[in-house]
């Protein structure tokens, strides 16, 4: 009875909140729009490990100034391609050259361009280095050397172990020598890394027929399967190549740009035990960027060219296309990584790839 | 009219919103609260988490839970916005969906601590042995060691995958097909002491270690132990490695990726990597320094397997074929009180562990495993005979008994407890002397007063008179119903063993997590 009373005031109270909250609301919304009308949302697919590189203030300010806005979701690279659907982002941004020649076939996109790129690295640490050097597998001198990937490989496939090497004493462990990577179902990364070795194993030749790719497949499961357990993005192996060292990751597949942004930081720990191995051969991680309308154009034209963002993309670790050496702040950093790549290996195709990932995926599963 | 049902639905939010009590920090009914499910070896740094997420005007409300049970949580749809879990890898794999994010917030390796004059004797405070070295001190009788039980809690889980990845002597991550059943086996002979949960387990050792040489666990739980008074423990890092917990925030509800994002900036933030490192743990943070009492030597890691069946098939083997064998009593209680609905609980919680819960993992863990022999005593006023089954799939006729035997249970009468209990420690300390290969345990299930047969003090007296192994039998009794809670403790202080609380929660799950400690 008494609820049946109280329930029509209750009501009207709730109808003039309503109304009165309907008010403001619409007064905000407006004042929103009026603020949209000037910049430009852009949403896009992007490698996770450029995320950080685009919340940069710099970058963010730099895109607010040319009344771009971004918003972005952080995707594998292969799923880029793969849950591509027309209207659903402005752009994709791969990390990697095959996913992004497939995106842009399926996108019909043009003007896409490469505003940053990355070779791959073995991050490693001075004693390791030290005992691949010591077997002659390894070359060069300092916290920037070369590694044979024809030597690796064998001694990987071989299922060789730390302590089987001879001059082991810096690491006198039973481990499996083998390189960490990440998932390579999810991971752009790992996916680098199976191109490679997939070439280095084929003869110094880019795999590009289906037989190939299913018998080099096969050879190179193993090197994922019996790492154990791999992560899905490449943030999370080098957090435990650097917080808990050699211990954890003796070798670690990583994008140049994750170390030399790690050694960038002032108080960077451990920087100095670190070491950098450039595969021989090796391969880049191009982040091709794929626009699939005129504001993502526009977009894309400022990542490449727009000098703030340049810069901050060579903080974040990137290499610029347009630039033949590395930039001074490196240098300044008493990172002497080298200037220039040689024997640089081209990444199979999109189609490729996927049948090779596919039959290390059934073995993983 | 558009216009009044389009605003009408923010202010009955609005409404909502001011009319729930509260709605500050810690308060759980909070609508903007984070919902984080954890693990439970997580709960001695949550406070100051929910301290630093507060300032930066998060309410973060904690619920903790076993490994496992996060996980089926999760899986059964479970309406939580994270979970912060020790093993990563383990909670991936497992996991149906996969978390929207994933970010590691500090380390702990999962070791061995050993009372120095053991490690002398063994000569491991001079050279660190092997998780095989390990295994083969065990096997021979010279290291026995507490662990918690690998299908209920990670930290034995973690060392069961260590000691089966070294003994495939490939330095790989483990497969399905490289369980060595000989060598795991000679290591869990050393398992004298086990627990459903790494803390209680470290809170065990602390109380009575007296018939251990020491104990498996994360080192952060090793260093805190080994600063209890009468406490001397060494930290010992096997030299081939140790499977290392991650503990990653992962996002389960993408709807709440700003506040995740925040808390990750939190966790992996200068202070709370202050707080990890003075916890014992190891920060992600390399500029944060570990505590000064941790090795500085590198932590080698031995990898989690890539795929779950490699879990699986070790588990499995674990329970049913490698793990020293599980001897029971399961006493219940069927006095009058018990009629109805909590006979029926009873019963179904019962049925649960003997023919297993196939859909969640704890529950397909649970089931009781091959070799083990289960004894039901049920009382009222009087004791009934005993029926004992052994758990044999050649001899299916020892789990369908058993399952006959509890369902042809009925309720009537008084509650003669302590004459149960007599009866069922007669027998078990009988039979330890005999077989002490077994691991012993009693479980009670009571919901009244004592008011027939012997009385609490008549029963100490008992227990005093009988012989000393029965220290190797521990009383797991249920709190229930009206049943004495002060009783209830003292039997659980009595033998080293604890109680668990079903006033409140379901029986099924109580009865699970008993089994994490048989």
């Amino acid at each position: 009875m008494k609820i049946a009373r109280v329930l029509p005031a209750l009501l009207l109270i709730l109808v003039l909140a309503g109304v009165g909250f309907g008010i403001y609301r619409s007064h905000q919304v407006a004042a929103t729009h009026a603020r949209l009308a000037a910049t430009a949302q852009i949403v896009g697919a992007i490698g996770s490990e450029k995320g950080p590189l685009l919340a940069d203030p710099d970058v963010v300010s730099a895109l607010g100034k040319a009344g771009l806005a971004l918003r972005v979701d952080k995707v594998g690279s292969r799923e880029i391609v793969t849950s591509f659907k027309p209207g659903a982002y402005a752009f994709g941004w791969p990390s990697g050259a095959p996913a992004a020649a497939e995106l842009k076939a399926r996108a019909h996109a043009a003007g896409d361009v490469t505003p940053i790129y990355t070779p791959m690295v073995i991050a490693t640490w001075k004693p390791i280095a030290d005992i691949l050097q010591a077997n002659g597998i390894v070359s060069g001198a300092g916290q920037f050397r070369r590694v044979d990937m024809h030597k690796l490989a064998e001694l990987m496939l071989a299922g060789k172990r730390w302590n089987q090497l001879d001059h082991a004493e810096g690491f006198p462990v039973g481990k499996a020598i083998l390189v960490t990577t990440t998932d390579v179902r999810r991971s752009n990364s790992a996916a680098m890394y199976l191109a490679l070795l997939s070439y280095v194993e084929n003869g110094d030749q880019v795999v590009d027929d289906k037989a190939t790719a299913n018998a080099m497949a096969e050879k190179l499961a193993p090197l994922f399967l019996r790492q154990g357990f791999q992560e899905e993005s490449s943030a999370d192996p080098f957090s435990d190549y650097a917080a808990m060292g050699m211990g954890k990751t003796p070798l670690l597949f990583a994008y140049e740009s994750q170390v030399i942004e790690y050694l960038l930081k002032p108080d960077a720990a451990r920087r100095s035990e670190m070491v950098l191995l450039y595969p021989s051969p090796t391969i880049l991680s191009k982040n091709v960027f794929v626009p699939y309308n005129d504001a993502a154009r526009r977009l894309g034209d400022l990542l490449a060219n727009d000098p703030t963002i340049r810069a901050a993309a060579q903080r974040y670790g990137y290499r610029l296309p347009s630039s033949a050496a590395i930039p001074q702040a490196w240098r300044t950093a008493g990172i002497a990584a080298p200037d220039t790549l040689i024997d640089v290996v081209d990444p199979p195709s999109f189609s490729t790839l996927e049948t090779m990932i596919t039959v290390i995926q059934e073995k993983l599963q | 009219m558009r216009i009044f049902f389009k605003c009408l639905a923010p202010a009955l939010a609005l409404f909502a919103a001011a009319c729930s009590q509260g709605g500050g920090a810690g308060d759980a009914n909070d609508p903007n609260a984070f919902h984080i499910l954890a693990g439970s070896e997580l709960k001695d740094i949550e406070p100051t988490v929910k301290d630093a997420a507060h300032k930066a005007g998060i309410n973060v409300v904690f619920d903790n839970a076993g490994s496992l049970d996060v996980i089926d949580r999760i899986n059964s749809g479970e309406k939580v916005d994270a979970a912060w879990v020790a093993n990563g890898a383990y909670t991936s794999l497992a996991l149906a969906r996969k978390p929207a994010a994933s970010t590691k917030t500090m380390y702990s390796q999962v070791l061995l601590g050993v009372k120095p004059d053991v490690a002398h004797r063994l000569g491991w405070d001079a050279h660190a042995p092997t998780w095989a070295e390990i295994g083969k001190a065990a096997a021979d009788g010279r290291f026995r060691y507490a662990m918690t039980n690998p299908a209920a809690s990670n930290s034995g889980l973690s060392a069961l995958v260590s000691i089966a990845t070294s003994v495939t002597g490939k330095g790989d991550g483990l497969a399905s097909v490289d369980v060595h059943a000989a060598d795991i086996q000679g290591f869990l002979k050393g398992q004298s002491l086990t627990a459903g949960s790494s803390g209680w387990l470290a809170d065990a050792y602390a109380k009575d270690n007296a018939a251990l040489d020491g104990i498996i666990n994360y080192e952060s739980v090793l260093l805190d132990l080994s600063h209890r008074p009468g406490v001397q423990l060494r930290i010992i890092r096997p030299s081939d490695g140790a499977v290392t917990a991650d503990y990653p925030l992962l996002l389960v509800n993408p709807a709440r990726r700003t506040d995740y994002d925040n808390l990750v900036a939190i966790l992996t933030g200068a202070e709370m990597q202050r707080a990890a490192a003075a916890s014992g743990r190891r920060p992600i943070d390399a500029s944060i320094p570990p505590s000064p009492e941790l090795s500085r030597d590198p932590a080698i890691d031995l990898p989690f397997p890539a795929k779950l069946d490699a879990v699986d098939a070790l588990l499995g083997a674990y329970l049913d074929k490698l793990r020293r064998p599980v001897r029971s009593w399961f006493v219940l209680d069927r006095s009058g009180s018990m009629e109805g609905d909590r006979m029926e609980g009873v019963k179904s919680a019962m049925s649960t562990l003997i023919q297993g819960d196939k859909t969640t993992l704890a529950g397909r863990y649970a089931r009781l495993a091959e070799r083990e022999r289960t004894t039901l005593i049920t009382f009222s006023e009087a004791v009934d005979p005993p029926q004992t089954f052994l758990i044999d799939a050649h001899q299916p006729a020892g789990r369908a008994g058993l399952l006959d035997a509890v369902s042809a249970i009925t309720a009537d009468g008084s509650t003669n407890l302590y004459d149960a209990m007599a009866e069922a420690l007669r027998q078990a300390v009988a039979e330890q002397a005999r077989d002490p290969g077994r691991v012993y345990s009693i479980v009670l299930m009571t919901d009244g007063e004592v008011n027939a047969g012997m009385n609490a003090k008549d029963f100490e007296r008992f227990y005093a008179a009988l012989p000393a192994n029965k220290k190797a039998v521990k009383i797991f009794p249920i709190l229930f119903g009206e049943g004495n809670v002060g009783e209830m403790e003292r039997l659980a202080t009595l033998t080293g063993g604890r109680t668990f609380d079903a006033r409140t929660g379901a029986l099924a799950a109580v009865f699970r997590e008993i089994r994490g400690y048989q």
